[in-house]
């Protein structure tokens, strides 16, 4: 069962998505901050991250670009309530942008997609 | 000036039929020979103006008519060299004298009254230079001194300006009637009223004066690049002096289109120049009366050209420079709408934003209630973060709709001490939750303020609120209160991150925010009730040392204190 590491600085919606992706039968780890995520990562066998931008200290862009650097296989879904930041190329380097809704049928469409893809290249690759 | 010139006069008895019965006088040659040649003869239009362009028939006429005892008017007429002269006429009632039954007198006025007029004629552009700076009322100002009346005379006359950024020499105005026809009845007309100066000036104001002159597309064929020095007209600019043209056909000076666009044979550009700067040509003709350009004309117009220069110049720096405030208003108009547009999409996507975290989290909890509506205690916490959710909507909404439409400012008198002692108290139990040191510093000799104290409160309850959030660890906040001048102040110090140098001028606007769930309104809001009072909201910060905001009220004069008027 893959493991999704939440990003979110706002409770409520950590409750949500903690609620939501373990009824679908994911392992879920919350982590409220770039901070957090960074020891998460070091500690947690994650497949995949949802990653809010918009958080107090480092930002969502920035802690992907420390993620990515320390576990490049890590694809990480950027989920905000802000469109606008699909302008920023830093952006590109996410495996989706989905724009934060109550409804999060696109979110966990695009998290299968991730995990399905991320599945094949590690058998291709023999792991 | 010309008051040394002898003046004219003739005597001249009629009969009741208004025949002549008798003339004689000296001066003025040709008018006595047509008197005399009429002799026996009605004193009518034809008779007399024969030759003289001397007009008596409707002065006798109305004098006939109104019976009166005694008349005098001003006449215009011309000698025998076709000089126009003025004549002051008198009539006389004669009774009794058998068939004398009237007596004039004609007296030949034009030196005094030239000179006078020539006088009144520069004064008054003189006045100009400092009175009008509407150039179209001065170019034509000038154009009228130049034909009309018998001062200068000329049949017509065209003004060209030097036009600085095409640099082209530009046919402005013209004066003048189209044909010979036209020249006859407008001369008939100047010479019955005898129109001064001051005639025409009113005629230009009140909206009578010609201003879509018949021969404005004349002057403005004749406009040249200031490049092209084979035309006379350039040719004065560069020379800066009159040239007078005596033949143009047979004149080498002149070009084939000029003449064909011209037409008058004999004529004379006199340059406008002020400063001894080139700005324009005056050109003039007599192509309907013949009369000879004399030097003594041209002498004139170029004395009569130097103020006329400056007051055009003047005029022409004043255009230019409206030209330049029309062009900065548009300019203006634009960015102010531009402006008024992104702030408008500025709220949108701030107001998107805003609200789309609240709907996820409101309908993110719907749907989990949904899927397990059974857990009750589960149910209630959800519930509770819904109503949570919503409430913080709705105080969004209501911030930006304050920000909209703020509320006029109800003013009273109140110790700014016990506002920030009541906020203090109200925020304190928080701060202490966030370690947060509050401080106090108040002086005790404050003047009453004229103030809204609710308002009033909820700025200094947001100043308290962002030092706090920009404060971490060790925080302190100092409050205080003092005055300076005529200034009283308060002030929220806090030792926190501090505001970058690029963000200080930020702070104020709308929908800038540096936290999470911040509305970005909280310090436009406070500004604008800071201006209502009439004061301002100052800001001091250093990165990594702190922030100090200052609310700064401004008292003209003191609030009497209450019961201790005296003190």
């Amino acid at each position: 069962m893959a493991t999704i590491l939440v990003v979110e600085d706002d409770a409520s919606q950590r409750q949500i998505y903690s609620e939501e992706l373990a009824a679908d039968g994911y392992q879920v780890i919350l982590a409220e901050n770039g901070k957090d995520a960074l020891a998460r990562i070091q500690d947690s066998p994650i497949d995949l991250v949802i990653m809010d931008i918009r958080m107090p200290q480092m930002d969502g862009m920035e802690t992907m670009g420390k993620v990515l650097g320390r576990r490049n296989d890590i694809p990480v879904i950027l989920h905000t309530a802000y469109a606008s930041y699909k302008d920023n190329f830093l952006s590109w380097a996410a495996e989706a942008y989905v724009v934060k809704r109550s409804d999060l049928t696109e979110l966990k469409a695009k998290v299968r997609q991730a995990l399905d893809r991320r599945a094949k290249s590690t058998i291709s690759k023999g792991r | 000036m010309e008051t040394q010139e002898p003046q004219g006069s003739a005597f001249v008895l009629l009969d009741d039929a208004g025949r002549i019965l008798f003339s004689t006088g000296e001066g003025i040659p040709g008018i006595l020979s047509v008197l005399d040649g009429a002799r026996g003869k009605k004193m009518d239009d034809a008779a007399v103006a024969n030759g003289t362009g001397l007009v008596l028939g409707g002065f006798l006429r109305n004098f006939a008519a109104q019976n009166r005892r005694y008349d005098s008017t001003i006449l215009q007429g011309r000698d025998r060299d076709g000089a126009e002269r003025l004549f002051r006429a008198r009539m006389f009632r004669v009774e009794n004298a058998g068939p004398i039954s009237g007596a004039m007198s004609l007296v030949d006025i034009t030196g005094s009254s030239k000179a006078a007029y020539q006088l009144a004629m520069l004064r008054r552009v003189g006045d100009l230079v400092q009175g009008t700076l509407e150039l179209n009322k001065i170019l034509y100002l000038i154009l009228t001194c130049v034909t009309a009346g018998f001062a200068i005379g000329f049949n017509r006359a065209f003004l060209f300006l030097v036009d600085p950024d095409s640099k082209v020499l530009q046919g402005r105005m013209a004066v003048g009637p189209r044909s010979l026809e036209e020249a006859g009845r407008i001369w008939n007309d100047l010479s019955r009223s005898a129109k001064g100066l001051d005639t025409f000036l009113n005629d230009y104001e009140t909206g009578q004066a010609p201003l879509e002159q018949p021969l404005k597309g004349l002057v403005e064929s004749l406009s040249s690049p200031l490049s092209d020095d084979t035309e006379i007209i350039v040719r004065v600019l560069q020379e800066r002096r009159p040239i007078v043209v005596r033949r143009a056909s047979q004149d080498p000076r002149i070009t084939e289109k000029f003449r064909r666009i011209y037409q008058a044979e004999e004529f004379a550009a006199v340059p406008l120049l002020a400063r001894n700067e080139p700005i324009g040509v005056i050109l003039v003709d007599n192509i309907f009366s013949g009369h000879p350009i004399t030097d003594e004309h041209v002498q004139l117009l170029a004395t009569f050209a130097t103020p006329a220069s400056l007051a055009v110049q003047n005029a022409a720096a004043y255009e230019r420079l409206q030209r330049q405030m029309v062009a900065l208003k548009e300019t203006q108009d634009r960015l102010i709408h531009s402006e008024r547009l992104a702030t408008i999409g500025k709220l949108a996507a701030h107001i998107s934003h805003e609200i789309r975290n609240p709907l996820v989290t409101i309908g993110g909890f719907a749907r989990l209630l949904q899927r397990a509506p059974e857990k009750v205690d589960d149910v209630k916490e959800k519930a509770r973060i819904i109503v949570e959710e919503v409430s913080r909507l709705e105080e969004m909404l209501s911030t930006v709709m304050d920000f909209a439409k703020p509320a006029a400012p109800q003013l009273e008198p109140a110790e700014l001490n016990t506002l920030v002692e009541q906020v203090a108290r109200f925020i304190e139990g928080e701060m202490k939750g966030r370690g947060i040191l509050l401080k106090r510093e108040l002086s005790p000799d404050l003047p009453l303020l004229l103030i809204d104290f609710a308002q009033v409160k909820q700025v200094f309850l947001n100043l308290i609120q962002n030092a706090a959030d920009a404060t971490s660890g060790e925080g302190i906040i100092q409050l205080k209160t003092y005055r300076r001048g005529a200034r009283t102040i308060a002030e929220v110090t806090d030792n926190g991150t501090g505001i970058a140098s690029e963000d200080l001028q930020k702070i104020f606007e709308p929908f800038f925010t540096k936290r999470w769930g911040g509305t970005g309104l909280g310090l436009a809001v406070s500004r604008k009730i800071m201006e209502d009072h009439g004061g301002r909201i100052e800001v001091e910060s250093a990165v990594g040392k702190g922030t100090t905001m200052r609310l700064v009220f401004v008292h003209t004069k003191a609030v009497p204190m209450p019961g201790i008027a005296n003190a």
